[in-house]
């Protein structure tokens, strides 16, 4: 780090070097104020209108391919034999793992007391709930009879049939079902506080009431408090085995059957760091234009765009040596099955998906992650993370088309190309989470105000004869 | 769907000449889609990973006859001094039943089993379309054919062997297994697919909900999807054609072969009404009923007098995939060939075009 | 509930976390006892200071996950083995192993369930009204970055002169009379 870089910047610490967490001069009052505020003002920017008006298009167009899956069958999708699975398995393990950075961030780190995420938990929280809820569509209208749907819940029926428990697919049932509930409830109560103060400063009756409402009469005991921050350290606690729990059985969905290029054991740790790896992209690709947008740089800083390259760069790597292992097994494992999906794979027809894959995953995020200039450059990062997930959804097309087209029988061998459809709903369902995205940003207070307070200096406690000295 | 497709032949053809015309043949701009059910491609492979090099031979053909055991055949010689070859070496492997996780299943009753000749098949397709009609198969059309989705619950399996110029044609009739060690029935979430006591793999229509996984686990791929509305509910003519004994299936759903289910229900029906157990012979299925050569048996596997127990226990029978466990229930018969060493395979001619 | 009339309490703003913690070891030490601390964020000290140690939140929430485990493992049994047992591709029907994985989601599910709920039932909450939000100065601050210390009517060394002499001592801000 350059001299002359230390005495520029003021917001890198001078002692270690690196940037602040929070940029320095901020009080407990104009924190609030600041976050407050975006939520509280009665005008909306116009570049939300813009935005939220062009995901609504989107959101409307996954609405008309949906209803048109519906009426036709799952047909209208490229999905054929043997290739019965596609984009809908694709961006339902796509949007999954992009949830799953969220609840990192909420509770793995805040289990390892870093208090950087403090200011980016809440947004990439909702982060998460909105990518479960453009996943967890994917499994009902993939489905070819939807109606149906309720059949995978236990439920008791007049024909007395239950669901089969050996499935993986059941078993994504519960876990994804839990994952979505603990998100919300971890959600909520993490933002009760919050919710107080919002109830306090709205000026308007509406405002008043709605935050009253949810704020369930947060009032800042400290019994309140003490219980609170249990709950949330056990909610933390149980939110961390949930997503290493609710990856690894999305990756079951694969591990478990026959397929060679599905059935390894490396795919529970592989699914789980590429699911981290790309969440932690979709953060970035948020945190970015927000703090732009939003001037909240003094609260979002490059150190937390620098950290959470280094994240990146870690679970880069798990997911290297995901691709490498399967690349050494199919050798070493003297299979024919493994080494003709590995060559099929690479040099088959579909082989240009895997060189995608690896560009995009591995050549430039883990040669350019090392650079500390490259990771707090914040145009660099935002490329890099649409880079980034770009290429984990090309992993998810590789591992699901190209183990399927080609399997056991060479006689049954196939293609798969999709339609028109399969990319209106992909297409549709970014647009879903971003109009979510956009009314939270609008509704709620998108960075936890009560955390970042416990950070500022004033929340030090002084000695009585410090305080009066400094009167 | 059967109108507009194809092209009248009657215009070349006319009653003085029935049998030939003649004319010019001009080549066209463009290109027409053909509509197939299998996939050719060539052999780009070095020997390294597993071709012969040259890129004149199939690729699926490389892949079945050679490491995958999938075809298995001997030369009249090769079979008097090896008469167990079927099921000899390191790619000619045989389920192990002592090798398990979990004890395993008891079949007492009726286990029902087919044998399929491959040294009989000719490759007719009679087997094919008796099974449409029996099972109110429906047809798909042209342009779904190319996307993959026809179905049919048994098809007929080319491999061409050999330089592409002079192949020799392996045809094996491939339909559900029935496996033992189903991997379909463990994937279905809502258990629209079961086993039977007497050993049939059980497709539940209307449990189905359609996610597909049975097809995606199936080693066979011998399961067919509706992906859209195939079967006509509409034409009065065709509910005259169907068969009463079977569902018509709707969108959404899967289905398979089921060794005839319906005649095998028909047949115990018969046999529980007179008092005695069902005799070897009596249940036909479809594909058994229509094949000229015979090649087909079903049976009771459990009564050792039984045609089907006398093939399946047949030096020459193995199954197909056998390493993977799966532990089906048809078995063929490996085909042995009594060529003529004076008739030279042909020169080649003409090099494959590259694709 | 009992009936609500006259004052409910004093309160105390104070500035620093640091003035509100020293007024409340010392109110504690002098035997007050109905008393609470309202901070804009968790201060650990002032819990302390008000004699909370106790917190049943982890219990509920170990009850809950094992309630969650039994329950669906051995509901998975149950319908497997006993209420419609069938042959799924050769597998035994006790698959102990496959029932493990919704078995382990569900303890997870019962048991956040339980944190939260409980937590919140323990709180008293929701309690959208509260006497203390009639004061003023309490809403404008205790949730944005003000200190309050509160000695409730309650509490048997109560009175109302004394105690705003006693809290005066402390030199906070201010101090308000709630009214119920």
């Amino acid at each position: 780090m350059a001299t002359s870089e230390l005495k520029d910047n003021p917001r890198i610490d001078p002692a270690t070097g690196e940037y602040s967490v929070i940029a320095p001069g901020q009080t407990f009052g104009s924190v609030t104020e600041k976050i407050t505020r975006i939520v509280l003002t009665p005008h909306t920017p116009q570049g939300w209108f813009a935005l939220f008006g062009v995901a609504g298009c989107a959101a409307t167009m996954l609405l008309m391919a949906i209803i048109w899956l519906f009426l036709k069958g799952v047909g209208i999708w490229g999905i054929t034999q043997p290739g019965a699975w596609g984009f809908a398995i694709i961006n339902f393990v796509w949007w999954i793992g992009i949830g799953h950075a969220g609840t990192l961030i909420s509770a793995i780190l805040l289990l390892f007391k870093q208090r950087w995420r403090n200011s980016i938990s809440r947004f990439a929280e909702a982060m998460t709930i909105f990518a479960v809820v453009c996943a967890g569509m994917f499994p009902l209208i993939h489905m070819g009879r939807p109606w149906l749907g309720y059949w995978l819940f236990p439920y008791p029926s007049t024909m007395t049939v239950w669901p089969q428990f050996r499935s993986p697919l059941m078993w994504d049932v519960f876990a994804v079902s839990t994952y979505a509930t603990i998100s919300v409830v971890f959600w909520y109560v993490g933002m009760l506080p919050d919710f107080g103060t919002m109830r306090d400063r709205s000026k308007s009756k509406i405002a008043q009431q709605f935050y009253g409402i949810v704020s369930l009469g947060w009032r800042g005991s400290a019994r309140h408090w003490m219980r609170y921050e249990t709950a949330s350290l056990l909610l933390a606690g149980l939110a961390t085995p949930l997503v290493l729990s609710v990856h690894t059985v999305i990756s079951f969905d694969f591990a478990v059957a026959m397929l060679p290029g599905w059935h390894t054991t490396i795919f529970p740790p592989y699914f789980v760091a590429g699911a981290i790896y790309s969440g932690f992209a979709m953060v970035l690709t948020l945190a970015i234009p927000l703090r732009k947008f939003y001037h909240l740089e003094g609260l979002i800083t490059e150190r937390h765009i620098d950290n959470m390259g280094k994240v990146m760069l870690a679970t880069g790597f798990i997911v290297a040596y995901g691709y490498g292992m399967e690349v050494f097994m199919s050798w070493y494992s003297a299979s024919h099955w493994e080494a003709f999906m590995m060559w099929n794979r690479m040099f088959g027809p579909m082989g240009w998906s895997y060189w995608v894959l690896v560009t995009c995953n591995l050549a430039i995020p883990l040669t350019t992650l090392w650079s500390r200039k490259l990771r707090t450059s914040i145009p660099f990062m935002f490329c890099l993370s649409i880079v980034v997930n770009a290429g984990m959804w090309f992993e998810r097309f590789v591992i699901v088309v190209t183990s399927l087209y080609r399997d056991f029988l060479p006689s049954s061998w196939g293609t798969y190309r999709a339609t028109k459809w399969d990319y209106m709903i992909y297409v549709g369902t970014l647009g879903l989470f971003t109009a979510l995205f956009l009314l939270f940003v609008r509704l709620l207070p998108m960075i936890p105000m009560s955390e970042i307070r416990t950070m500022l200096t004033g929340a030090k406690i002084m000695p009585k004869k410090a305080a009066e000295a400094g009167d | 769907m059967g109108s507009g497709a194809g092209f009248n032949a009657y215009l070349i053809r006319s009653s003085d000449a029935p049998f030939y015309a003649v004319g010019t043949i001009r080549k066209l701009d463009g290109k027409w889609g053909v509509a197939i059910t299998k996939s050719h491609y060539q052999d780009h492979r070095s020997k390294r990973f597993g071709g012969q090099g040259g890129g004149n031979n199939s690729l699926e053909a490389d892949e079945a006859i050679g490491e995958r055991g999938i075809v298995r055949y001997a030369t009249l010689d090769e079979y008097k001094a090896h008469p167990g070859f079927a099921n000899e070496g390191e790619t000619h492997t045989r389920t192990d039943k002592s090798i398990s996780l979990f004890p395993n299943w008891d079949y007492k009753d009726n286990a029902w089993g087919m044998s399929i000749d491959m040294n009989s098949c000719t490759g007719c397709n009679a087997c094919i379309v008796s099974c449409y009609a029996e099972n109110n198969i429906p047809i798909v059309g042209k342009q779904q054919v190319r996307v993959g989705r026809n179905m049919q619950w048994l098809r007929i399996d080319t491999y061409f062997e050999g330089d592409l110029a002079a192949p020799r044609a392996h045809l094996q009739p491939m339909a559900c297994q029935h496996c033992e060690n189903a991997p379909c029935e463990q994937v279905c979430p809502v258990g629209a697919t079961v086993h039977t006591p007497e050993g049939l793999n059980a497709m539940v229509y209307n449990r189905c909900v359609g996610t597909r996984y049975c097809s995606n686990n199936c080693p066979y791929k011998v399961r067919r999807f509706n992906f859209l509305l195939y079967a006509d509910y509409e034409t009065e003519s065709l509910k005259l054609m169907r068969n009463p004994d079977v569902t018509v299936r709707s969108r959404g759903v899967m289905e398979k072969c089921s060794y005839c289910v319906q005649r095998i229900a028909a047949a115990k029906i018969e046999a529980d009404k007179e008092n005695r157990p069902v005799g070897d012979g009596e249940i036909v299925t479809a594909c058994q009923q229509a094949c000229p050569a015979s090649a087909i048996t079903f049976g009771n596997i459990n009564d050792r007098q039984s045609k089907v127990a006398k093939l399946q226990a047949d030096e020459r029978s193995y199954q197909v995939l056998a390493d993977l466990n799966t532990r089906p229930r048809t078995k063929y018969v490996a085909a042995v060939l009594n060529l003529n060493s004076e008739l030279e395979r042909a020169p080649a001619e003409d090099k494959p075009a590259k694709g | 509930m009992m009936p609500r009339e006259g004052t409910y309490g004093l309160l105390a703003e104070f500035d620093t976390p640091g003035d509100l913690i020293r007024a409340a070891r010392q109110a504690h030490e002098d035997g007050w006892r109905r008393m609470d601390c309202y901070t804009p964020y968790p201060v650990e000290e002032a819990a302390e200071a008000i004699g909370f140690h106790r917190n049943k939140v982890p219990l509920v929430t170990l009850i809950g996950g094992i309630v969650g485990l039994l329950t669906m493992f051995l509901f998975e049994t149950w319908v497997s083995v006993r209420a419609y047992p069938l042959n799924i591709g050769g597998r035994p029907l006790y698959s102990w192993p496959a029932f493990i994985v919704p078995a382990y989601e569900f303890t997870i599910l019962f048991a956040g369930l339980a944190a939260a709920i409980g937590m919140l039932a323990l709180n008293g909450m929701p309690a959208l009204y509260h006497p203390l939000f009639n004061a003023p100065n309490f809403r404008d601050g205790a949730t944005t970055d003000k200190f309050f210390l509160c000695l409730e009517a309650a509490d048997p060394k109560f009175d109302l002169a004394q105690a705003k002499a006693y809290l005066a001592g402390f030199q906070p801000l201010s101090v308000v009379e709630v009214e119920y």
